[in-house]
């Protein structure tokens, strides 16, 4: 399942690393938009599969930013 | 040596030069400048404007002195003089009339501002929930239009100055400053300093009223929403279109109308270089000046207008009715959105109220203190940027319309 950013911002954390197994509504990382901290929930149990952001990256709304499966 | 030390130092022998309840006000005046510049400093209030206008305020109450013909007065600004050839005097005098009168007091400085918040807005947002957003935003009117009833009827105001007053309900600095220059010059100055005050107050005083009037378990309802791929051309398309159909339709709000879309037009069109001049420069220095010249015209002499009190009130009244009104349209669109089997946080509501982005951003913040995962974010910031619309659009009803009225 791809994790996707809802807002245009920069992400400021990543919490997990792939591999890690993550249960749903974890904090996976924290995006942050009009400076404003916004955690990334995890919506399924499951395995980090990808982390395709770094901190400071910035997206665009609708980027995947992980997969979990 | 009494005479000589009074001449040493006007700034305080004017205290016992005038009137006790002037000079009352004016140590109130230096007191609340302080401040209002301090809870800038702690963000308690809004910093870009509170700070400069505190600092101002305590400024032009501390150094006045005797002018010529034993008046007393200060050297930042004097905004009472009308004649043109007095003015370009007291211009090389008073050190801020020039920014005053080339800037402040023909509405300029309102559309500098505006250009900045345009720059600074995301259209796409709107497109995400438009009918939402627009339903959202008149009912956040409300204030604007009960105000304007309750100034006439309770008040006994002219419609000119009750419209300026009530124009507060939308919430938009700049809106406010232009329509009382139109409608009520005579008020511009108290009714500018108080819609800047309170504008800063929302963010103390809105959190009570969503949790008055929004029920807990509907606060941390999270909405899933596609902000819709809409091309840069379409969206530039669309700027340019509303703007130019608004113009037409509002002829007198044209200036700020204008204002506000250049800025968004510019964005999407990519012009970095214009982007940064109007976000990061002009923006900025507007609003710095903003809030200089609000502090220096708060002097004891333009408080101790009656009218004050009464715009007092009604200021309050316009914005606690608005957001009321959004709210309740927020409710309205959650009932709406549940019969079709959608989510709809009725918090986005006061993001209607469109002071550009701190309403959404109050949103954001009730929302996730009940859900933590919500993001309503996206369309709060759709309602506000219609929010602002619709000021623009009541503002034009009311330069245009008032005269009918009366």
């Amino acid at each position: 399942m791809e994790i996707k950013a809802r807002i245009p911002g920069t992400v400021v954390a990543v919490n997990v690393q792939v591999g890690d197994s993550v249960k749903t509504r974890a904090v996976l990382g924290v995006m942050e938009a009009m400076k404003m901290e916004q955690p990334i929930a995890c919506p399924v149990d499951g395995t980090v599969k990808e982390i395709r952001v770094n901190v400071g990256d910035k997206v665009k709304p609708g980027a995947v930013l992980m997969v979990v499966e | 040596m009494t005479e000589l030390l009074a001449q040493l130092f006007p700034g305080i022998s004017t205290f016992f030069a005038m009137e006790p309840a002037v000079a009352i006000a004016r140590i109130v005046l230096i007191v609340l400048g302080f401040f209002l510049a301090y809870f800038g400093f702690k963000r308690t209030l809004e910093p870009l404007i509170m700070v400069p206008m505190g600092i101002a305020m305590m400024s032009v109450n501390a150094g006045m002195l005797f002018l010529s013909a034993g008046t007393v007065g200060n050297m930042f600004v004097d905004p009472l003089i009308s004649d043109a050839v007095e003015l370009v005097n007291i211009m090389q005098i008073n050190f801020l009339q020039p920014i005053y009168n080339l800037t402040f007091s023909n509405g300029l400085i309102a559309c500098l501002v505006f250009m900045g918040i345009g720059a600074r807005s995301e259209i796409s947002y709107l497109l995400a929930k438009p009918w939402s957003s627009i339903v959202i935003a008149i009912c956040a009117e409300l204030g604007t239009f009960a105000t304007l009833v309750i100034g006439v009827w309770a008040f006994g105001l002219a419609p000119q100055a009750a419209a300026a007053v009530a124009t507060i309900g939308g919430a938009d600095g700049p809106m406010v400053l232009f329509t009382s220059l139109m409608l009520a010059p005579e008020l511009f100055v108290p009714i500018s300093i108080i819609a800047y005050l309170y504008l800063s107050l929302t963010y103390g005083g809105y959190p009570f009223l969503i949790k008055a009037i929004i029920p807990k378990k509907y606060r941390g309802i999270d909405m899933y929403v596609e902000v819709p791929e809409v091309s840069q051309k379409s969206k530039f398309i669309f700027i340019v279109v509303t703007c130019f159909l608004l113009c037409l339709l509002l002829p007198v709000a044209a200036p700020l109308i204008f204002s506000f879309f250049i800025g968004m037009a510019v964005k999407e069109a990519e012009i970095n270089k214009y982007t940064e001049l109007l976000e990061e420069g002009l923006s900025y220095f507007a609003t710095f000046f903003l809030g200089v010249i609000l502090g220096v015209l708060c002097e004891a002499s333009t408080i101790l207008n009656p009218t004050v009190l009464v715009i007092l009130v009604l200021g309050i009244l316009a914005l606690a009715i608005s957001a009321i009104g959004g709210l309740l349209g927020g409710l309205l669109m959650y009932w709406i959105h549940k019969r079709r089997g959608e989510d709809f946080n009725p918090v986005i509501g006061v993001a209607g109220v469109s002071c550009v982005p701190s309403t959404a951003k109050l949103a954001q913040h009730a929302a996730m203190d009940e859900n933590p995962f919500a993001m309503i974010l996206p369309v709060a910031m759709g309602a506000n940027i219609s929010g602002v619309i619709t000021s623009a659009i009541a503002a034009g009803i009311f330069v245009s319309t008032i005269h009918l009225i009366g």
